[in-house]
């Protein structure tokens, strides 16, 4: 099971923060969408939700994982709160790279998600970064 | 897993993805069997399956889908989808629709999704150009679901309406 460390929450000291590092591969992301669904049906979110951040996570993993530095990881930080998980996935890139958001499947992710929102800049000493941050509430939304 | 008829159908047939009946696979990060290794551990040391070449970079994961062409009566063509249709996955659904919809125009085709546990948009993409492509060639594509991991993206996306959807193959109209 992923390793919840309610005491390391930054933010919110009632939401659960769990992190899962991965190679930056495509055939590693059903292992972090697994972890979505899990957290989300745990923490009771509707049926019709968690198919929705499953596949929310899914496409933000895809795009990210297709513009990532060979041989680099992707990591994705789930904070679960009582109404809503929020979800920050990151890679590294390369300096110039930037997220396509006039794709099908970008348009899928901002239906899916309750919001959506890329940022970029340097991280681990100034190595470019991608962040998608995706919010999904417990209820039905759609 | 691959049964005696090396079939890789059943790979994908049970439940959700993490499910405990596929336990040899890492779909759940777990600390009992590999302690020391990365927080998602890699199985290529441990190959459990044999991949097929085809050429994909990650082999040493299992991520093939099934697919499956039978006819199950006269003038129709089905085509059984099992498994998750993501990034990685479209393209082999994709060629198999290409093949289908190459058929005799006078076979009604058809996608059996019930042994689908995931679309991703990827596959929808593909489902949705199949549909057109269908409506260009003035056939009916029928789609076969009743699991949520399909009928939810069709719905969310509003793609639902571009295919008959049906809960099961004998509720496909005759030709």
């Amino acid at each position: 099971m992923p390793q919840q460390e309610p005491s390391s929450a930054p933010a919110e000291p009632r939401a659960a923060s769990v992190e899962i590092r991965t190679a930056a591969r495509a055939a590693l992301i059903p292992t972090v969408r697994a972890v979505a669904s899990d957290l989300a049906a745990r923490a009771d979110f509707d049926l019709d939700a968690i198919s929705d951040l499953r596949m929310a996570v899914d496409e933000a993993c895809a795009t990210l994982v297709g513009l990532a530095e060979p041989g680099s990881s992707l990591r994705c930080t789930f904070d679960v709160h009582d109404e809503r998980i929020d979800v920050a996935a990151q890679v590294l890139t390369g300096a110039d790279a930037t997220l396509p958001t006039d794709s099908f499947g970008w348009r899928v992710l901002q239906t899916l998600a309750d919001q959506v929102a890329v940022e970029t800049g340097a991280v681990d000493g100034g190595r470019p970064a991608l962040t998608i941050r995706l919010h999904k509430l417990a209820g039905p939304a759609l | 897993m691959v049964d005696s008829h090396g079939s890789r159908h059943d790979t994908y047939r049970s439940g959700p993805e993490g499910s405990p009946s596929r336990p040899r696979r890492c779909a759940r990060p777990s600390s009992v069997v590999r302690p020391h290794t990365e927080v998602i551990p890699l199985p290529g040391s441990a190959p459990a399956e044999p991949s097929r070449d085809d050429g994909a970079p990650d082999q040493d994961l299992l991520v093939d889908l099934g697919v499956a062409v039978s006819s199950p009566r006269a003038g129709l063509t089905v085509l059984t989808v099992r498994g998750e249709v993501d990034a990685l996955t479209a393209p082999r659904l994709a060629t198999a629709l290409d093949e289908l919809m190459s058929g005799p125009d006078d076979h009604r085709v058809a996608l059996d999704l019930q042994g689908v546990t995931f679309l991703a948009s990827s596959g929808l993409g593909v489902l949705i150009d199949t549909a057109r492509r269908a409506a260009r060639d003035d056939r009916t594509l029928v789609v076969v679901a009743t699991a949520r991991a399909v009928l939810r993206p069709l719905e969310v996306t509003g793609s639902a309406q571009l295919f008959t959807v049906v809960p099961d193959l004998t509720a496909i109209p005759g030709p």
